[in-house]
């Protein structure tokens, strides 16, 4: 496989719509992320993202990679700056220290901002399929 | 309520999820992904799956029973980091058994800096993840509050 040394940037917009449904999904309903008011009594500007939306959206990155048979084995995130509902660029630089394992740096910036919000790391290793194997855990009747 | 030394190593009690196949496809519907094995049980059964799997964010909605003597705050958590190690492959029908513990505690001014690490395992006893959460908590707003 051709593994590219940069990935994306891929923009994504991420609006408070995405966070009620995003809450919703993920069982996590602190009210800073969808009322405007909560927020505000918090010291916050308004609505922010769940960072652990942020860290996710990543895996559109890693869809290629996937798809060659990779898997994630450790995925980091650092939480740095509030964001609030925006248009998101999310991007990635790689590393092959071995002929089958993959180490990405990811960013995710607000678009216009030079300061990334999250910053982070993957590992992805090539797998073979049939050490996917779950399938064979299983027994039918 | 006291961050002391003394509470690094308290462990939840296990907790198992039950990992519903609409639950998965809801979750990475919400967040826009666009991976076919998380959605679409056909690609994932050609991806070698039994059934859809989660994808790499998820282990953190799965949720453990409360650390014993420990009481966190309502408000005012900052999750400032997040890691996870990845063994055996999260799908549906799956049951996944979760334990917290406390793994590192420190403590600098009015912030309280812990680590909580939960461990998932699956009904083959195969480890699933290791997540760890970095929460900065402050504690004057708690004493006001």
């Amino acid at each position: 496989m051709f593994v590219p040394k940069s990935l994306g940037p891929v923009e994504v917009s991420v609006t408070r719509e995405q966070l009620v449904r995003y809450a919703a999904a993920s069982g996590d309903f602190n009210p800073i992320h969808y009322d405007t008011l909560t927020a505000q009594s918090f010291g916050l500007p308004g609505v922010i993202i769940h960072g652990m939306l942020s860290m996710g959206l990543w895996d559109l990155l890693f869809v290629p990679f996937y798809q060659e048979g990779y898997r994630i084995t450790h995925f980091h995130a650092r939480f740095r700056q509030i964001v609030q509902p925006s248009q998101l660029i999310l991007s990635g630089t790689v590393n092959s220290p071995g002929p089958r394992e993959l180490r990405v740096t990811l960013a995710a910036h607000v678009k216009g901002e030079s300061k990334a919000a999250v910053t982070g790391e993957a590992a992805l290793v090539l797998t073979p399929r049939a050490s996917h194997g779950t399938a064979t855990g299983q027994v039918r009747p | 309520m006291q961050w002391t030394d003394e509470l690094i190593g308290r462990h939840s009690a296990p907790r198992v999820h039950h990992i519903d196949r609409c639950a998965l496809q809801q979750f990475s519907c919400a967040i826009g992904l666009t991976y076919p094995p998380y959605c679409d049980t056909e690609s994932a059964l050609q991806a070698g799956y039994p059934d859809v799997i989660a994808p790499p964010s998820f282990p953190f909605t799965l949720a453990a029973n409360t650390i014993p003597g420990i009481d966190m705050p309502a408000a005012g958590i900052i999750h400032g980091e997040q890691d996870f190690e990845y063994g055996a492959p999260i799908a549906a029908g799956d049951h996944i058994s979760v334990v917290s513990s406390i793994h590192a505690l420190k403590r600098r001014a009015n912030m309280v800096f812990l680590t909580i690490r939960t461990v998932g395992t699956n009904q083959r006893d195969e480890e699933a993840f290791v997540s760890q959460s970095l929460l900065l908590i402050n504690t004057s707003t708690q004493e006001v509050g």
